[in-house]
């Protein structure tokens, strides 16, 4: 039993730094999955602190494709994080069963992965760590950002432990390799690996040392995607983060619009933030560009309000484009009850 | 400047009512009405169920609810748009829901209970 309430049932999984549970809240009655931080690891009392703070700041988020923390403290010195419990498989379980998936597949799992690592940065944090095993697929189709507490924050940790890191390496920003200010735009860079992994089966990179990991490589485009959605994946692992999408937002956006079913976009939530400027909430305030700021004001009034997408056909002679209009998620709220409320009058909402 | 500040507005005016005439309605996506109204009136009983303090009846209701939802999508009865809020919003729902059943009498109250009568005996 951890922390009292906690009943361990199976190991979920282990790394070099932490180990997953499957365990029964029993003061809850339900499963989560309960991430310790490894006991060697736990003595360390600037690890300890830097799990507990960021697993903290996780667990404000609420956000569908972003795994819930539910509850976050220490048992006999061994700091803890409940999580939500995915019941499903990892992206890199998914590809290498079935390997390469279509493009409009990867697309899909791409603006999803994005509409959470968006929320993810609106809230002032950069993950640091999106990798295939990081995104978790519920067997809905539903995919879940995860992996809190240990992502945040502890990049300079894993880069001296040899192994850890170079699993990893593919997925990592060259800024973030080299040991750099990190922002949100290594986010964007690991959307980008993990869809290139996702189009052809294998990562963007395979470094074989932390030098040639920190190194600008070529890579190639991901052959076989279509030449709009290998576009989208080549600026996202562009060497340099200010010539990468200007966030997880604006990728959803550039990704829907490779999709042939005039797709439904998202509006970036916060889209008044390039990636490149949210660093962390804990290490200094959001700035906002004005110009960037007066730019979006602009585009809201050029898109009267109307959340929607037109999907570019090329020519000027074309019928005008089928728009659709933008989805609502279900409000979250805090109560199980209002949240049945809210889905019920989603559900009318929503009712042909 | 005034004529040209008039002729700036009318060409405002102009691609206004052009781009009127232009936009189509967006498509909104729905659900098929049947479906739609008989999860509203369920999700409306969940409520009343939680509002009611009867989580485990709640359970039960959301647990069925997911089965609805979950075959409506396997038989692609579901836009493809609605698809993720959907089904996030009843796993969502779901997640929130507990069941705490009234705890059941022990069977050390039992023996205590004999052993009180026993004691009882023996002053």
């Amino acid at each position: 039993m951890v922390a009292g309430r906690y009943e361990l049932e199976r190991p979920l999984g282990h790394g070099a730094m932490a180990v997953v549970d499957l365990v029964r809240d029993v003061e809850l009655g339900r499963s989560v999955a309960l991430k310790r931080l490894a006991e060697n690891l736990a003595r360390d009392d600037e690890l300890r602190a830097r799990f507990l703070r960021e697993a903290r700041l996780a667990a404000r988020l609420a956000h569908p494709n972003v795994v819930h923390v539910y509850d976050v403290g220490e048992d006999d010195g061994r700091p803890f994080m409940a999580m939500e419990y995915v019941d499903g498989e990892t992206l890199a379980e998914l590809v290498a069963r079935r390997g390469p998936l279509p493009p409009d597949e990867a697309a899909e799992l791409g603006i999803q992965a994005c509409r959470g690592l968006a929320a993810v940065h609106a809230a002032g944090l950069v993950h640091r760590d999106v990798k295939p095993q990081n995104l978790l697929l519920r067997r809905d189709g539903v995919l879940k950002l995860g992996d809190f507490g240990i992502a945040f924050g502890l990049e300079g940790t894993r880069l001296t432990m040899a192994g850890t890191v170079l699993g990893t390496a593919a997925y990592l920003a060259p800024e973030q390799a080299r040991g750099e200010e990190v922002t949100a735009s290594a986010d964007v860079y690991g959307v980008g690996a993990v869809l290139y992994e996702l189009l052809t089966g294998r990562p963007p990179r395979a470094p074989s040392s932390i030098a040639e990991l920190a190194a600008t490589a070529t890579i190639e485009p991901p052959a076989g995607a279509p030449p709009e959605l290998a576009a989208v994946v080549m600026r996202c692992l562009d060497p340099d983060p200010r010539r990468r999408p200007a966030s997880a937002a604006a990728v959803a956006q550039e990704l829907a619009a490779t999709l042939p079913d005039a797709p439904t976009l998202a509006l970036p939530e916060h889209p008044s933030l390039r990636a490149t400027e949210i660093i962390s909430r804990s290490r200094g305030r959001r700035r906002v560009r004005p110009a960037v700021a007066l730019t979006v004001v602009a585009l809201a009034a050029i898109g009267g309000g109307i959340a929607a997408v037109v999907a570019s056909t090329g020519g000027g002679s074309t019928p005008p484009p089928v728009t659709v209009a933008r989805v609502s998620p279900v409000p979250h709220a805090a109560t199980a009850e209002q949240q049945a409320q809210n889905l019920a009058a989603w559900l009318t909402r929503y009712s042909r | 400047m005034k004529r040209a500040a008039v002729l700036a507005a009318t060409a405002a005016a102009l691609a206004g009512c052009g781009s009127q005439v232009a936009q189509p309605k967006p498509v909104q996506p729905k659900l098929p009405r049947a479906l739609a109204q008989s999860w509203a009136q369920q999700t409306t009983a969940i409520a009343a169920s939680l509002a009611a303090n009867n989580g485990c009846d709640a359970q039960t209701r959301v647990a069925a609810l997911q089965q609805e939802v979950l075959a409506a999508v396997n038989a692609h009865r579901i836009p493809r748009r609605l698809l993720e809020p959907l089904s996030s919003g009843v796993n969502d729902l779901a997640a929130q829901i507990t069941c705490t059943p009234p705890p059941a009498p022990k069977e050390e109250d039992n023996g205590k209970r004999h052993k009180k009568h026993g004691d009882k005996g023996g002053d």
